[in-house]
């Protein structure tokens, strides 16, 4: 299991940074402690399906690395994906396809190759442990997600979904795809939003108190990251969800996520 | 080698034989599960009282699963820093999502520490809405938001649930994580200048947990800062002043968890983030 990792343009003056360290994440006391790779950054626009090198880096003296949205000319939604890779591999320029990523395991310590991911606005700043799978990179899918993050409501709350799509294989026609809210309990689509492989759904969204919501598109699955924040710039909190196999312990928890989507899914307009 | 050993063993055996020194040197959980009705298991979440509040968001998973509100019942047990049970909550819901703001009735007065969710359903309910209720397994990952207690905005920071498997049967507490080799982990974060770092470390096993913090500074030298001992279910706060001690790059810690993760929080003296490891 090996991981990508991404920065994206979320607007609103959001800056997008990640850390990673060439320090292996999690290994076993006897297994080497760090790998030599370096970072390919890759991005696709908007009415492309070729992915164009934008940079290459590496760790030189330090143990970490540091890239932000701001660093690169982005439009709100595009996505630059960031690839680890061996230091020897040769980043072509442009690309129909992405590389897959190297694993950053010296074991089998059950951990995925995770960054720092982190949004700052004004001088406030929230942060989580995230990758994009790259098995999630290969597959179409569908995605559902519920309102456990958007507790934070209230006039002066801002709420964003910023929803990650990262497609690795070769496309032949770039397509554009829907995601939904939709009131949990009468099923009723409250908010639309477009995007294209390749790219962050952005959607601002107002949560009504007492209301319950849920996130679905039947198009491609993603990542989903609720981002809340404070017009003043005093608050900021970043999380993503669960995905839904994780209600679930066990041999049977995918049979049981396959349900619970089937359940959804099939409700919904 | 082991991966080869263990391709080579029938499927139906895999699961057993990953139970038994050296395959299971890295997993996190027993793969034997108890023969317990209703088995719900738990990740072991962080409160924080007093200079902080923090909410909890459980899922009703129920009815999450038949994508329509079902009645139960939530119960929240917490634990004291010496992994001693301090109080209890419940309240019945049927809404998919329940949030439980804590303080210090649930908690018997208790500051900081760690908590679990549970979640009961009536027999006629689960016999009505699901093939066959033995086969299902609830896990409660949830989400812990906290804030400083004197901050008036609305605003939670938020962390997912990490890890735990932790379960209560016969008014005891039982957990299918295990300690097993030695693993050293790093979160991926850059020590930064000018900063408080508190970690807490949360043992969800039922046996003593030692952890070794490790420094790493700007010439990659690595010196073990502290030896911490966490006793069964109980929690402790690890801190890391940047404001004094500028030498820190890089933060790292030993112990027996195949995955020991911590809940960071990082304070600038004005404003704080929250992250898991």
């Amino acid at each position: 299991m090996t991981d990508y990792l991404f920065i994206v343009n979320v607007g609103d003056d959001i800056v997008n940074s990640i850390i990673i360290s060439s320090i292996v994440p999690n290994r076993r006391m006897r297994s080497i402690e760090r790998i030599d790779f370096k970072l390919g950054v890759y991005m696709q626009k908007k009415s492309s399906t070729q992915w164009k090198k934008m940079d290459e880096i590496f760790f030189s003296d330090s143990n970490n690395i540091k890239l932000s949205s701001c660093d690169y000319d982005m439009e709100v939604g595009q996505l630059a994906v960031i690839i680890p890779v061996d230091i020897g591999f040769e980043l072509g320029d442009n690309l129909s396809a992405l590389p897959e990523p190297i694993s950053r395991k010296t074991d089998t310590s059950p951990v995925n190759e995770r960054a720092m991911i982190s949004f700052r606005r004004g001088n406030s700043e929230s942060s989580y442990q995230g990758e994009f799978p790259y098995l999630m990179s290969k597959i179409k899918g569908t995605f559902l997600a519920f309102d456990s993050l958007t507790h934070n409501r209230g006039g002066h709350v801002k709420n964003k979904l910023v929803f990650i799509n990262i497609f690795s294989q070769e496309l032949l026609k770039k397509e554009s795809f829907n995601l939904f809210m939709v009131n949990s309990v009468n099923k009723e689509c409250v908010k639309e939003e477009h995007y294209e492989h390749n790219s962050a759904a952005i959607m601002n969204f107002n949560c009504k108190q007492n209301y319950q919501y849920a996130f679905y598109s039947k198009d491609t699955l993603g990542i989903p990251i609720f981002i809340s924040y404070s017009d003043d710039n005093s608050n900021l909190s970043v999380e993503h969800t669960h995905p839904p196999s994780e209600f679930f312990y066990g041999d049977n928890k995918f049979s049981y996520q396959q349900k619970l989507k089937s359940n959804w899914l099939s409700k919904l307009p | 080698m082991i991966r080869k050993f263990k391709s080579l063993v029938p499927k139906k055996y895999q699961k057993l034989i990953a139970n038994f020194y050296p395959f299971n040197k890295s997993s996190p959980y027993t793969q034997l599960m108890p023969n317990i009705e209703k088995l719900n298991v738990s990740d072991f979440f962080l409160f924080r009282l007093g200079d902080y509040d923090t909410v909890f968001i459980a899922e009703n998973n129920l009815a999450l699963l038949i994508a329509s509100p079902a009645r139960c019942k939530h119960r929240f047990y917490f634990f004291d820093l010496d992994g001693c049970a301090c109080g209890s909550f419940e309240v019945e819901s049927e809404l998919f999502h329940y949030t439980l703001n804590i303080n210090k009735a649930m908690t018997g007065g208790k500051l900081t520490g760690g908590f679990i969710h549970q979640i009961e359903y009536s027999d006629n309910l689960l016999k009505n809405l699901l093939d066959d209720p033995k086969e299902i397994v609830f896990q409660h990952r949830g989400y812990s938001g906290y804030k400083a207690a004197q901050d008036r905005s609305s605003i939670f920071s938020f962390v997912h649930g990490n890890f735990g498997t932790m379960y209560h049967s016969n008014s005891k507490i039982f957990s299918l994580s295990r300690q097993r080799v030695k693993h050293c982990y790093t979160p991926q974060i850059a020590i930064r200048n000018e900063r408080l770092y508190e970690f807490f470390f949360l043992n969800s096993t039922s046996k003593k947990l030692i952890i070794s913090v490790i420094h790493i500074d700007k010439d990659n030298q690595a010196k073990i800062d502290r030896k911490i001992i966490i006793k069964p279910f109980g929690s402790y706060k690890y801190e890391l002043d940047t404001f004094n001690n500028m030498e820190v790059l890089n933060i790292s810690w030993q112990s027996a968890l195949p995955v020991g993760r911590a809940v960071i929080f990082e304070n600038n003296g004005v404003l704080f983030d929250v992250f898991h490891s």
